[in-house]
């Protein structure tokens, strides 16, 4: 190995960033599709010889993963034959090689130099439809891959240079978005040769050994940054249950993602033993997305000191899960929904247990309870008088919702999602795009999960069809309903439910903001399945707000009265989830509310006590209580919450068999943990 | 004819250039005086004014134009001295501004935090706490009227707004750009309700398409408006007793001039003129030597700001990030990254060596200052290097500290990584200009351009220290410092011109009417000429340009093409595919795929002033002695370099490097191989 000065390895490492933000830039460039130029959902990556992502591009990590994944498998399997030779590109979009699912396509393309292999260089891009039995994403009702568009495992679509016409051909009849596809394809293309060339221009004037001397050693920089953050804290575990609920065949069904962090010297493992078998269904999760979610969740935590090296940060992450479960899947197990479902419930799970450890490990200004809930989403096509056909994706309420509370200040409002470019379009831009009017779109009151910090706020939107008879088709693809999907720490509550309503020409009735999920004459469409809106019906979306930290009751009344003031939270909510009580001002009277908090915490101390196996379930707990100091060496009273004392936002929880549960300091009565509970057998069992 | 007079002022210094009668350039600067600018303006002058051997009040009462780039603009939102703004909507769109597309919340962050995601917030908005109202109306995308306006309901909104004592309205209603009937009833409305309440509507101050950046641009403007309308008043108001007799024109981020009564009514679009200056004293240069695609360098001391100018013209933006908030405003394209000579060096815990983004800044300033900063900076390795003499800093009014410097770099980077000193200086100032070189590159080809079809310019008090290491890492194989360097803004505003810059979202599909798009160009021709004409501004004297951004329907990036009057619908579709295969590269548009217009742009410009800047003949070759020898470190061995003052250096003078030139504000290193040339306007060329 050449010796590498540190002048050179900076340089050369700032050269590389510099190379991938290029390919990045063509990437985008070149496919333009709505998807990749608005939600940045593309991404693209270099790697080393033994295909780890080095550097990688500012979007969506997964989709580098993915390319990862796809070297190791033409390494393996292509090397003999068809070969693996200069010039040669390899396409996959196959879910059980390397991607999360179906309309994620990655090509990778590996770099030779000095007669050497220097590496590989890789692009991702999220294509609108890769086939199956609906348009877009998702094939309803299907119950195995065979039911979704087929995936195809890695092909070697550019063969020296030449793009295979007759393996292209293949792939874009798989689709019902082929002249899109092509486009997209081309860009892969385009990246991979851009990087491939100046990364060429540096093993010209540098040596080929000395670039990929810079790319171990950047990986083994970020491993031991990461490494040096974790044994700074005190070894532990900590355990989280998330849930997915998944709408199939007239019922609901709820899968659990149980997981154990372990955290010992500087490595962590992730256990998600006992997690729920996999569903007859489209929401799994495959070993390669598995290991890339989690990933994904470390590298956004410690985004702030360690640079964007997934093989750095892999390498302290051991990964395990048991093969055919719902988060590490068995083929034939449908997986074509799986970048917004089981992967979720992982990421959830992931970003919880490592806050835990972090508040653990006086770290807490780096922690927070999820960045997201689940999403809801639907796509929907429409024809407009002259014929003309608008198909688009809702991602407004996903990727609106509100952040989880971090360990030391509240979650944010309306801006959930751990990457910087994550956006939502303009009102205006979705209206002249599509037939739609926007009756509003507005931040969720009292969607926030209550707490000592609160989660951020939701966003709430009414829609309608405009300049259209009909939106024939709309198709729900949504988690989040009727499951609590964001975890709840130390005594704060879940955020609220991701709700989607029909009221049938509601429009002509009502005034401009016509929308409440509490409207008797609400229709409930099935959160996977189809539905039409015609002139004059409102559809009505909330995206959910972020889970609490710490006891409602412990917040600060001025910052309960502040987000009454700005709107966020309703007076009667104010006075129900945080005991704060109106004053002649309207907004809060200091000596009622001292008055109620002792009466709430009373009341706490005189509920029944749950049975043994909830109280189980509350999990660790902070030696002592933050509100009176008394030790909770002996435990704490673990006490049911009704979804109905919490108000309208819960109320989606009521009947579910969702508990909130809470542990109490049975000597002040303040909340010190808190949990979302499915009972074990209500939940699909393990494997 | 007077003399033409800029001034830019700074955050530490408030430059100034004079043009003489007979095209001769003078320079000086003064300190910035925060709390009241006039006076720093004014000392700026003076010290010209000694040069020039002339008083400031006989040179303004003659001044032919007298510009001024100012960041009092800016100043006021980081310190947050704004009006107490109330803000009406559309009812049900109140919160646009808080959801700020989700990208609110970590955009505009410097680059340091932008992964430090846990510690992501959104900006604080314009509007003062509780201060927004919706209003029952609603227009749809062609225009239609849904719902008419509740007059009521706003007329008691505005009431509201007035017990909350807000001095100031912003206004912004769904689709305002399209059909403003109903914003321009409310202003009605609000006048009668509350006399003397400024308003501001979104469809007068950024009609364009997208309610959020819309209404963050109208509150901005609200916000700044009274606050500029006293600041520039106090400036003019000043200026006047010391005998100006012309109108006092300002810098716009849109790169031209205004007159100061119109930025006291739209402050808005002089936001972002800090860094433009530069950008467009290099256009006047690059005329004048004749380059059509320039790159413009600014390396100062915590920043290097880099503009583009492609076919002449600076690359504009229609949007820009400000403080964190996205305004609709045409800007000058200007990016920045943290890298000047007072970035700082260190080595972390892990043996990398790292140069900055953060910086000394000018206080405390690099070790060699002495003014007690205690890190190593860019600076400090290019004076142990010999690259920066000792006494070649601020006309030698102060003499830097070579061993201070040499001290921090030994202690902090050489032996923590166990190298001798002169390669730690050198691996710092490589990695430096790498980042630059870097920079450069991904900004050319973002925008579709190969950076070695550029020609380089460099300024600012660093940009002549490093371009010649840059320049060649970046295959560029010419450059400039212009003569002007060290007030390179300055000089852009003195030489700028009248620009009005006019955005109107019109949005179309194919097939397109021809008739449509001129009725569209015509209808804004029309109505910048009105505001030429109200400036006392004569329209027929104006130069016209039109620009359409367009996309492929269902893609989303917009690409902006040059419209002329000719034009036909058929001939912009053709313009379009040959634009976006400029930028995409060749075979990246769909033939046959069908287009849309979203937003039309009218650039106009006039002459501030006539005047034209000396040339000298390049025939008087002349051999300059050096004024000295000393050496410099380009590798790890010293090399004997001579060095030149730049006042002895006359047009026509060529020499070889390695060699450095000094002048009382800058240092310029020219590089074994290069090639340095003075040409007739006294500024120096580097070939590679």
């Amino acid at each position: 190995m050449t010796s590498l000065d540190p002048v050179t390895f900076e340089i050369l490492r700032h050269r590389l960033v510099t190379i991938v933000n290029e390919g990045a830039i063509s990437l985008r460039n070149v496919s333009g599709s709505p998807t990749v130029a608005l939600s940045n959902d593309c991404n693209v990556a270099l790697l080393n010889e033994r295909g780890e992502a080095v550097v990688v591009g500012p979007t969506i990590v997964t989709h580098a993963l993915a390319c990862s994944y796809a070297c190791n498998y033409v390494d393996e399997h292509c090397a003999e034959n068809p070969g693996v030779n200069p010039g040669d590109m390899f396409f996959t979009n196959d879910p059980y090689v390397a991607t999360p699912h179906q309309t994620c396509t990655v090509v990778v393309a590996p770099m030779f130099a000095g007669g050497r292999r220097l590496g590989w260089t890789g692009a991702g891009i999220h294509v609108a439809d890769a086939g199956g039995s609906t348009p877009g994403q998702v094939s309803l009702g299907a119950q195995s891959v065979w039911d979704e568009g087929l995936p195809m495992p890695p092909v070697r679509m550019v063969e020296g240079g030449v793009l295979r016409s007759d393996i292209e051909a293949d792939w874009l009849r798989r689709s019902r978005t082929a002249a899109q596809n092509a486009i997209d394809l081309r860009a892969k293309i385009a990246a991979n040769t851009v990087m491939q060339h100046r990364v060429m221009e540096l093993a010209e004037r540098y040596g080929p050994d000395t670039v990929a001397a810079t790319m171990e050693r950047i990986i083994d920089s970020v491993e031991a940054r990461l490494r040096g953050i974790l044994r700074e804290i005190p070894d532990g575990s900590w355990s989280e249950e998330t849930y997915l609920d998944y709408y199939d065949r007239g019922g609901v069904e709820v899968y659990a993602c149980r997981l154990t962090l372990t955290k010992q010297g500087d490595s962590l493992v992730f256990d998600f033993s006992g997690s729920s078998r996999q569903a007859p269904g489209v929401i799994n999760v495959t070993r390669p997305a598995l290991e890339g979610y989690v990933v994904r969740a470390v590298m956004a935590t410690f985004g702030y000191a360690v640079p964007l090296c997934p093989a750095g940060v892999a390498r302290v992450c051991d990964v395990r899960a048991e093969r055919g479960s719902f988060v590490d899947c068995d083929w034939p197990g449908g997986v074509c929904k799986g970048t917004t479902s089981g992967t979720y419930a992982v990421f959830h799970a992931v970003t919880s247990c490592i806050s835990r450890m972090l508040a653990d490990g006086r770290m807490p200004d780096r922690a927070i309870t999820t960045w997201r809930s689940h999403m809801p989403l639907f796509d929907f096509a429409a024809f407009d008088a002259q014929g003309n056909r608008f198909a688009g994706v809702f991602t407004d309420c996903g990727l609106g919702q509100g952040s989880g509370a971090r360990g030391t200040q509240d979650g944010i409002d309306t801006g959930s999602g751990s990457e910087p470019e994550v956006t939502v379009p303009n009102v205006e831009t979705n209206e002249l795009r599509y037939p739609w009017l926007y009756l509003f779109r507005r931040q969720g009151r009292d969607s926030a999960g209550a707490g000592l910090r609160r989660g951020g706020v939701g966003i709430e939107v009414g829609l309608t069809p405009h300049g259209v008879d009909e939106i024939g088709s709309l198709v729900f693809h949504s988690h989040g309903l009727d499951c609590p999907s964001s975890p709840p720490f130390d005594g704060g509550y879940p955020g609220s439910a991701n709700v989607l309503q029909v009221f049938r020409q509601a429009r002509a009735a009502g005034p401009m903001d016509t929308g409440s999920s509490s409207a008797s004459d609400a229709e409930t469409p099935p959160s996977f399945g189809r539905t039409s809106l015609r002139d004059g019906d409102v559809l009505f979306c909330s995206g959910a707000g972020g889970s609490g930290w710490g006891d409602p009751l412990e917040r600060p009344v001025e910052a309960v009265a502040a987000d009454v003031a700005s709107g966020l939270l309703s007076v009667d909510a104010a006075l129900q989830l945080y005991g704060v009580a109106p004053g002649s001002d309207g907004i809060a009277d200091v000596v009622l509310t001292e008055e109620r908090r002792a009466g709430m915490r009373r009341q706490r101390l005189e509920a029944p006590e749950a049975d043994p196996e909830v109280v189980q379930a509350i999990g660790a707990l902070p030696q002592a209580c933050p509100r009176c100091s008394q030790s909770l060496a002996d435990g704490v009273k673990v006490i049911e919450v009704d979804w109905a004392d919490l108000g309208a936002p819960y109320a989606p929880f009521v009947g579910t068999g969702f508990r909130l549960i809470t542990g109490v300091c049975r000597a002040c009565g303040a909340f010190v943990a808190s949990r979302n509970y499915l009972p074990p057998k209500l939940a699909v069992p393990p494997v | 004819m007077g003399s033409v007079v800029g001034i830019d002022v700074g955050g530490t210094f408030t430059d100034c250039v004079v043009v003489d009668d007979a095209g001769r350039v003078w320079m000086d600067k003064a300190f910035t005086t925060p709390s009241n600018l006039a006076e720093g303006i004014v000392a700026a002058l003076a010290n010209v004014c000694d040069r020039l051997g002339a008083e400031v009040d006989a040179v303004l009462s003659e001044a032919s134009v007298f510009a001024l780039g100012t960041t009092s603009l800016i100043n006021r939102v980081v310190s947050r001295r704004g009006a107490r703004v109330g803000f009406i909507t559309t009812r049900g769109h109140e919160d646009a501004v808080r959801i700020g597309r989700v990208l609110s919340r970590s955009e505009g962050l410097p680059e340091q935090l932008h992964y430090d995601v846990a510690a992501w917030n959104k900006p604080e908005p314009l509007f003062v706490e509780g201060g927004v109202r919706g209003v029952v109306e609603r227009v749809d995308s062609k225009g239609a009227v849904v719902a008419p306006l509740d007059e009521e309901g706003l007329l008691q909104v505005v009431g509201e707004l007035r017990d909350l004592g807000v001095d100031s309205i912003a206004v912004m209603f769904l689709w305002s750009f399209l059909n403003p009937q109903h914003e321009l009833r409310a202003r009605e409305l609000i006048k009668q309700a509350a006399p003397g309440l400024p308003v501001n509507l979104s469809s007068d101050i950024a009609p364009t398409l997208g309610e959020f950046e819309r209404a963050n641009t109208t509150l901005m403007n609200a916000y700044l408006a009274p606050g500029a309308e006293r600041d520039f008043a106090e400036i003019d108001a000043r200026l006047r007793e010391h005998g100006l007799r012309q109108p006092l024109l300002l810098m716009q981020s849109n790169g031209g001039l205004a007159a100061s009564e119109e930025l006291r009514r739209r402050p808005v679009t002089g936001l972002a003129a800090g860094p433009v200056g530069g950008v467009v004293g290099v256009q006047r240069l690059a005329a004048a030597l004749g380059v059509r695609n320039a790159i413009c360098t600014d390396m100062g001391g915590t920043s290097f700001d880099v503009g583009l100018i492609v076919d002449g013209q600076p690359r504009f933006s229609g949007e820009s990030v400000v403080e964190r908030h996205r305004l609709r405003v045409p800007t000058v394209e200007v990016t920045s990254i943290g890298a000047g000579g007072g970035s700082i060096a260190t080595v972390d815990q892990f043996g990398e060596l790292h140069v900055g983004p953060h910086s000394a800044g000018s206080t405390p300033g690099p070790v060699c200052y002495g003014a007690g900063g205690s890190e190593p900076t860019v600076t400090d390795a290019n004076v142990v290097l010999g690259r920066i003499g000792p006494d070649s800093f601020w006309s030698g009014r102060r003499t830097l500290d070579w061993e201070a410097a040499l001290t921090a770099i030994t202690e902090r980077v050489a032996r923590p990584l166990g190298m001798d000193p002169v390669r730690a200086a050198l691996g710092i100032v490589d990695i430096v200009d790498a980042r630059m070189a870097d920079l450069l590159r991904t900004m050319t080809i973002s925008t579709g351009y190969d950076p070695r079809e550029f020609v380089l310019f460099a300024y600012g008090g660093a940009g002549p220290v490093h371009v010649g290491a840059y320049a060649r890492q970046l295959g560029v194989s010419r450059v400039y410092v212009p003569l002007y360097a060290p007030v390179q803004s300055a000089f852009g505003i003195a030489t700028g011109e009248f620009r009005r810059h006019q955005t109107r979202a019109a949005p179309m599909r194919e097939p397109y009417r021809t008739e449509a798009i001129r009725e569209t160009c015509a209808a804004m021709e029309a109505s910048t000429q009105a505001d030429w004409g109200a400036a006392a501004l004569d329209p027929n004297a104006a130069l016209y340009q039109r620009f359409v951004d367009m996309r492929f329907r269902h893609q989303v990036h917009e690409i902006r093409v040059p419209l002329s009057p000719e034009d036909t619908a058929e001939t912009l579709v053709q313009r379009f595919f040959a634009s976006y295969e400029q930028a995409f590269g060749k075979g990246s548009a769909v033939a046959g795929s069908p287009t849309e217009i979203v937003t039309f742009h009218l650039v106009s410009t006039l002459p501030a002033a006539a005047y034209s800047l000396t040339r000298s003949s390049d025939d008087g070759r002349i051999a300059p002695a050096p004024i000295a020898t000393r050496d410099v470190y380009f590798d790890e061995k010293p090399t004997a370099t001579p060095v030149f003052a730049l006042a002895n250096l006359g047009p026509g003078t060529t020499l070889e490097g390695p060699l450095i030139v000094e002048s009382p504000n800058t240092t310029v290193v020219v590089h074994a191989g290069q090639t340095v040339e003075v040409d007739g306007y006294s500024n120096l060329g580097i070939m590679a």
